[in-house]
């Protein structure tokens, strides 16, 4: 009798093990795609920073020498977005990207065994903010770019780059966040 | 007899048990070994992109609107032209070398020239590594790369084998805009 108990309690221990064990692999497996499509994410949103930096600063410095106009002179951050795609024409000044239509993107991916190919898709959206290192009151260095609600020449650009062909229980809500300073 | 009977259950069931246990522990440190590999090779494509990123941003930066910028791009060559910090204008030059054919796989580095001294490398595990020219229209260009107004870049590295289960490639692709060549339209 006491043999057969802890033969039971030694199986249940081992089942248990090679459970935890299986469900270390599918979290190591979703970890290992989800890094994949890091890689591809990280190419995506430099591509969309290289669009945006061939945008002007500000709607008040087109056709204008920026050192022209001073920072009280631009957008005010709540005229911040044009609702419209990346690609518009409309878009034509950094904050315009602001809560910009998402821009999607496409990615090959080919299977290098089989060779067939397929597609990721990606989603990139935007925020854009006035950031400073200064203090507006005392003018002291921070520590970091703070975000501020007044015009600077300086505007942080944050994008967020989803995955919506990435699908399944641990890969829903997959996302990327990134930022960059445009400064002039 | 009982008494025989109980030891030799005993005895297979503790077996399985300790196979069990075994084959556990061996999936385990080979799936941390995985992961470590597969986070280097991620780690050092991102730190070849990040270069590639600098660079080809300052595609062109402080020469002449007159004077060639790109001034060659073929399979697995790409160069151009930038100024330094004193003025002096070099070429940088990308070049795709063989590292190594393994599982099948041709394996390579890139490695970044500047004024033909190398300057930086890849890790040698690049399966492709390419650079398309686009003129204004978007169109590829085959002829003339004063043309070139965008750079595409793809960066392919190879897994190790056995590691990352479904996942054999990390693919970086992205275009470029160098202002050098923007102000060719005015």
């Amino acid at each position: 009798m006491p043999q057969t108990t802890l033969a039971l309690l030694a199986l249940a221990l081992a089942s248990t093990l090679a459970l935890n064990q299986s469900k270390t692999g599918v979290y190591a497996q979703a970890d290992m795609v989800r890094n994949e499509v890091d890689v591809h994410a990280l190419g995506v949103a430099t591509e969309v920073f290289e669009i945006v930096s061939t945008k002007d600063f500000d709607e008040a410095t087109t056709g204008t020498l920026i050192s022209d106009v001073p920072p009280e002179g631009m957008s005010a951050p709540s005229t911040f977005g044009s609702g419209k795609d990346l690609l518009d024409p409309g878009t034509d000044d950094v904050d315009d990207v602001h809560d910009m239509a998402p821009h999607r993107v496409v990615r090959e991916v080919t299977d290098p065994e089989t060779g067939e190919r397929s597609a990721l898709e990606f989603e990139v959206t935007a925020t854009v903010e006035y950031v400073t290192d200064r203090d507006p009151v005392t003018g002291a260095a921070l520590p970091r770019v703070t975000p501020t609600g007044q015009p600077t020449y300086t505007k942080r650009v944050e994008l967020t780059v989803r995955c919506p062909s990435l699908r399944g229980p641990l890969l829903d809500g997959y996302r990327v966040v990134v930022s960059r300073l445009f400064s002039y | 007899m009982q008494l025989l009977l109980d030891h030799l259950v005993s005895v297979v069931v503790g077996s399985a048990v300790i196979l069990l246990l075994a084959t556990t522990s061996v999936d385990q440190r080979r799936r941390a070994a995985e992961a470590t590999w597969f986070h280097a090779a991620k780690q050092q494509q991102l730190a070849f992109v990040d270069m590639v990123e600098r660079d080809f941003r300052g595609i062109g930066e402080g020469v002449p609107v007159t004077a060639a910028v790109v001034v060659e791009s073929a399979d697995g060559r790409f160069r151009y032209r930038r100024a330094l910090d004193d003025g002096a204008v070099v070429d940088v030059e990308y070049r795709r070398e063989l590292a190594s054919l393994a599982d099948g796989d041709t394996l390579y580095r890139v490695v970044r020239y500047v004024g033909g001294v190398a300057t930086g490398q890849s890790g040698d595990a690049l399966t492709s590594f390419e650079v398309g020219l686009r003129d204004v229209d978007g169109a590829p260009v085959t002829s003339d790369l004063a043309d070139a107004r965008t750079v595409d870049v793809r960066v392919e590295a190879a897994v190790p084998a056995g590691v990352g289960g479904p996942v054999r490639r990390l693919a970086w692709a992205s275009t470029f805009r160098p202002l050098s060549l923007a102000r060719l339209d005015g």
